[in-house]
């Protein structure tokens, strides 16, 4: 998060900007870095370009990339040529899952990515069962998609980003739609996951729980970053971001000693 | 939601959906080819095969009015064609030959994706060396159906919730406007889809 101070961040973005094809401007200038292993939320209004932003990560975005790369992956630039390799890297949740299990049956969806990465079928069948066991899933391979609900559709999704064996882990909305239960469950999954993740998400009560560092955007910007509790209880400038002050560190009980009133 | 049900029967237990599927589709494939080429003189070997289908077809229990229901619903467009047989000197007979051929093929087809599950045919084809674009895009075909079935439902559902006049016309407008839409749908859900699939390396 402070630039300059970490030796390898895992994430580095500089001067980002990005207009749609129409001529607004989605992102301006945002500039950030992730450490290694840091958990980071990624707040905003609705169209603050949370999502613009999280596809630029994985290279979806822009369509033909710029001269100056913007985006930085373990040191290494996000080019035309390294494409490949830094979208495997770069695990990206999309925010809707039927967007993202397009197979016929859970386990070919697990098995897509590891499959253009050209494994042995040994290796992938490995993997398949690894990253379904993770997510809790293991038994579900020859369920297809639409016998799903939500939350496993949710947790397939990451079964199939983590097959990749990705360094980054990009979540859009991980927890929308979720009822209770699957949220908590993947609360759970997240918080046991060794990769550095960056979670844009309007459950802010998930994101006190799960993120160290916060960055803010809205209209393309990064109006704020840093510790979570200080930006996530200002008042003011939640309020003035469409967000608003988590009940969870409004009220002090047991199980949250350090609340400010 | 209802479009889950949609192959619902291919999931049942009978001595018919135990087969393996490479038979059945072998099978019914064969099958096909040779009703297709059958003469008329031979008129007795489709009987034999109508007798053969029936036979599995209660065997199988998938109910037969579900096939009879999918088999009209298909029947027009075979019909269309047979049509045209009739213009011709001595068309009846082959009106009628082209009608029973086309039945059964399809009466095969029916039979053979309702016995076996879509994905286990998908996954045959892959074994059999069809090329890997058309099994991609009959995946892709099949897991949107739903996708794309339940958001017409939903719409239609949104759409009948606020119809408060009852006019004919009115509803086949609004109809037509749900179709329009789903394509605009359809279209920008492939271009999340198709994002999604290069963020897990497709080139």
């Amino acid at each position: 998060m402070r630039p300059g101070v970490d030796v390898n961040p895992a994430l580095q973005v500089k001067r980002l900007s990005y207009h749609y094809p129409d001529g607004t401007a989605a992102l301006r200038q945002v500039d950030f870095t992730l450490a290694q292993g840091a958990r980071v939320g990624l707040i905003g209004p609705n169209g603050a370009g949370k999502s613009t932003l999280l596809w630029h990560l994985n290279g979806l975005l822009p369509d033909s990339p710029g001269k100056t790369p913007a985006v930085w992956i373990d040191g290494q630039p996000l080019t035309e040529k390294n494409l490949p390799e830094m979208r495997r890297r770069v695990g990206l949740m999309f925010q809707d899952a039927n967007d993202q299990l397009f197979c016929a049956t859970v386990a070919e969806d697990v098995a897509f990515g590891p499959r253009q990465l050209r494994l042995s079928p040994q290796e992938v069948q490995q993997r398949v069962q690894r990253s379904l066991q993770q997510v809790g899933l293991s038994g579900f391979e020859k369920r297809p998609p639409h016998h799903l609900s939500v939350g496993e559709k949710r947790r397939v999704c990451l079964a199939g980003v983590l097959a990749c064996q990705p360094s980054i882990l990009a979540l859009d909305e991980p927890s929308s739609n979720l009822d209770p239960r699957g949220r908590r469950e993947l609360i759970h999954l997240l918080a046991g996951l060794p990769q550095t993740q960056l979670i844009a998400s309007h459950d802010l009560e998930l994101i006190v729980e799960l993120c160290q560092q916060v960055l803010l955007l809205d209209g393309g910007q990064i109006v704020a970053q840093g510790p979570t509790r200080s930006i996530l209880n200002d008042e003011q400038l939640m309020l003035a971001h469409g967000l608003e002050r988590p009940h969870v560190l409004r009220h002090a009980h047991p199980h949250n000693p350090s609340a400010e009133p | 939601m209802h479009a889950q049900y949609l192959d619902r029967y291919s999931f049942l237990d009978s001595p018919v959906h135990r087969l393996p599927p490479s038979l059945k589709l072998a099978a019914a494939t064969a099958a096909v080819a040779a009703m297709a080429w059958i003469p008329y003189r031979h008129g007795a070997w489709l009987a034999a095969a109508a007798a053969i289908l029936a036979a599995l077809t209660l065997l199988s229990r998938v109910p037969v009015w579900f096939l009879l229901k999918r088999l009209l619903l298909l029947e027009p467009l075979v019909a269309g064609v047979a049509i045209l047989a009739l213009f011709q000197p001595g068309g009846g007979k082959l009106f009628l030959l082209l009608m029973a051929r086309s039945t059964l093929c399809l009466w095969t087809m029916l039979l053979l994706s309702n016995t076996t599950p879509f994905t286990d045919l998908l996954e045959l084809l892959r074994r059999w060396r069809v090329p890997g674009l058309l099994v991609t895009t009959l995946a892709l075909m099949y897991r949107y159906l739903f996708v794309l079935m339940d958001e017409s439902q939903r719409m239609r559902r949104a759409r009948q919730s606020r119809t408060l006049t009852a006019g004919r016309l009115a509803q086949w407008r609004a109809g037509a406007s749900v179709i329009s839409q789903l394509f605009i749908r359809a279209g920008e859900r492939a271009g999340r889809v198709y994002a999604a699939m290069c963020a897990r390396g497709w080139t």
